[in-house]
């Protein structure tokens, strides 16, 4: 899991980069104009959006070569299925990072990619992914507010929102690792999430 | 992992967890296929949980800005090759918005519930018609209410599908067995007398080939139905499954078989 020494952010952190609505209101009329064909501003919502999914992605796959190949895919589906998104049930970046998500996630529990993801990341001894990530992260301003509202979670709670959701595991694999009852960790995570995202002061 | 069957009945699998504590676990895919299928159909009637599925996704998805990386540009190449060969999916067409029902469009959400029970009662005549059939409604029980549901707007649908009833039933039964990275999963309800089959890593049957399941009624192997190509798939099977014995997997021509072809892909046993 990510841990970094906090900068003081004082006021910065009340500010919310691309979760601002009007972020969001640009998106979805990015992803609007997608549904209609307009590969220009597909391209602009790649551009907006590819670090973030990118970056989610190679946290949960760490293999570059894996990542690249699941970013694309779930950039595929983004186009393909741009005319289902709906405004009215979360945010442009919220459904982005869905999709993101459960194709790494996805990619990562299937048994081959985990034989392959293990050798390389003995063999890379996870050098470059994290360093690259956690430079980015400390210039970024969602990323302190999110940091910050992640400290509002118990430490169980945060850790098995983390190894659920950067490490692509199950709530049953989780309970497993952290030797929970079954159950147990299913509500961590639930309970984790509500935190956060009252935290964050996010719509429900 | 051995290749025998791993068939893990579970009497307790679907009394013993509170379906809405899933909301978590499920916005962040901490689920395997069944939970998500389970709880995407308890979502379709549900909106208190379909609301909170949807704000726990919005905040996992915070997380995401913690870990920003650059992608190399080869990406956005490849990306924008990819998409300007395909155009986008229409949107969803509600059957309300449709200006005529089409006779034969099972366009209701009960159609292929009532269309699955009807060849259950007949068996074993017109063959090819009843497979083509049965593979138009297998394909809509695979995609209703299950592809981006808690994103499209087609989830007040309040009757559940009997696959969903299969699947959220207080008496379901769960058996499972691996194949390699392919997992099939089947969750039966003796109440019901219904078994649906949940799918995930299944790689495509050989060319001009398909799927075909099977329902093992004491000695006898019975047709069930057809499973639609994909990776990943939610299927009702077709037959009594309170009194089978067992579910099987084969091989088989396009448009399936009368006999299944041995030996079969999988085999799992309600025991």
């Amino acid at each position: 899991m990510v841990h970094m020494t906090l900068v003081p952010e004082g006021e910065l952190a009340s500010t919310s980069g691309t979760s601002a609505p009007s972020a969001n209101a640009e998106l979805v009329e990015l992803l609007r104009a997608c549904s209609l064909g307009e590969e220009v501003a597909f391209a602009k919502l790649y551009d907006a959006t590819a670090p973030r999914l990118f970056g989610l992605v190679l946290r949960i796959v760490r293999d570059r070569a894996q990542a690249e190949e699941v970013a694309q895919d779930a950039y595929f589906d983004i186009w393909r299925n741009s005319s289902r998104f709906d405004p009215d049930r979360g945010s442009a970046m919220s459904w982005l990072m869905t999709i993101g998500h459960r194709k790494a996630v996805d990619r990562v529990r299937s048994a081959e990619a985990a034989r392959r993801r293990d050798t390389a990341h003995v063999a890379s001894d996870q050098a470059a992914p994290f360093d690259q990530t956690v430079e980015d992260a400390h210039r970024n301003l969602d990323a302190q507010r999110v940091r910050r509202a992640l400290d509002a979670l118990t430490g169980a709670q945060r850790g098995a929102v983390e190894l659920a959701y950067f490490g692509g595991y199950t709530h049953r694999e989780v309970a497993a690792m952290l030797e929970l009852p079954l159950g147990t960790a299913k509500t961590r995570i639930r309970d984790g999430l509500i935190r956060l995202r009252d935290t964050l002061g996010l719509e429900t | 992992m051995s290749d025998n069957d791993i068939h893990r009945p579970s009497s307790t699998y679907a009394v013993d967890d509170d379906i809405h504590s899933l909301s978590g676990a499920y916005a962040v895919d901490a689920v395997d296929d069944v939970e998500r299928a389970r709880f995407e159909a308890h979502m379709a009637g549900c909106s208190q949980c379909r609301d909170e599925a949807a704000s726990l996704r919005a905040a996992a998805g915070e997380m995401a800005s913690m870990t920003l990386a650059s992608p190399p540009p080869s990406l956005r190449a490849a990306v924008l090759r990819d998409i300007s060969s395909v155009r986008p999916l229409p949107p969803r067409v509600t059957p309300e918005q449709a200006s005529a029902p089409a006779p034969s469009a099972p366009s209701a959400p009960s159609a292929p519930a009532s269309l699955a029970s009807k060849r259950a009662e007949r068996s074993g005549r017109a063959p090819l018609r009843r497979w083509l059939v049965g593979v138009a409604a297998a394909a809509v029980l695979a995609t209703g209410g299950l592809a981006w549901q808690p994103w499209s707007s087609d989830t007040s649908t309040v009757q559940l599908t009997a696959t969903q009833q299969v699947l959220q039933a207080k008496d379901a039964q769960r058996f499972e067995k691996k194949v390699g990275d392919a997992t099939a999963t089947i969750v039966r309800s003796p109440s019901l007398k219904k078994a649906v089959i949940v799918t995930a890593n299944m790689p495509d049957a050989p060319k001009g080939k398909v799927y075909e399941l099977w329902l093992q009624q004491g000695p006898t192997m019975v047709k069930a139905g057809l499973m639609p190509a994909g990776l990943a798939n939610t299927v009702l099977l077709e037959g009594n499954a309170a009194s089978a014995l067992a579910v099987g997997i084969t091989v088989e021509p396009a448009g399936g078989s009368e006999t299944p072809t041995l030996p079969p892909v999988a085999l799992v046993a309600f025991a």
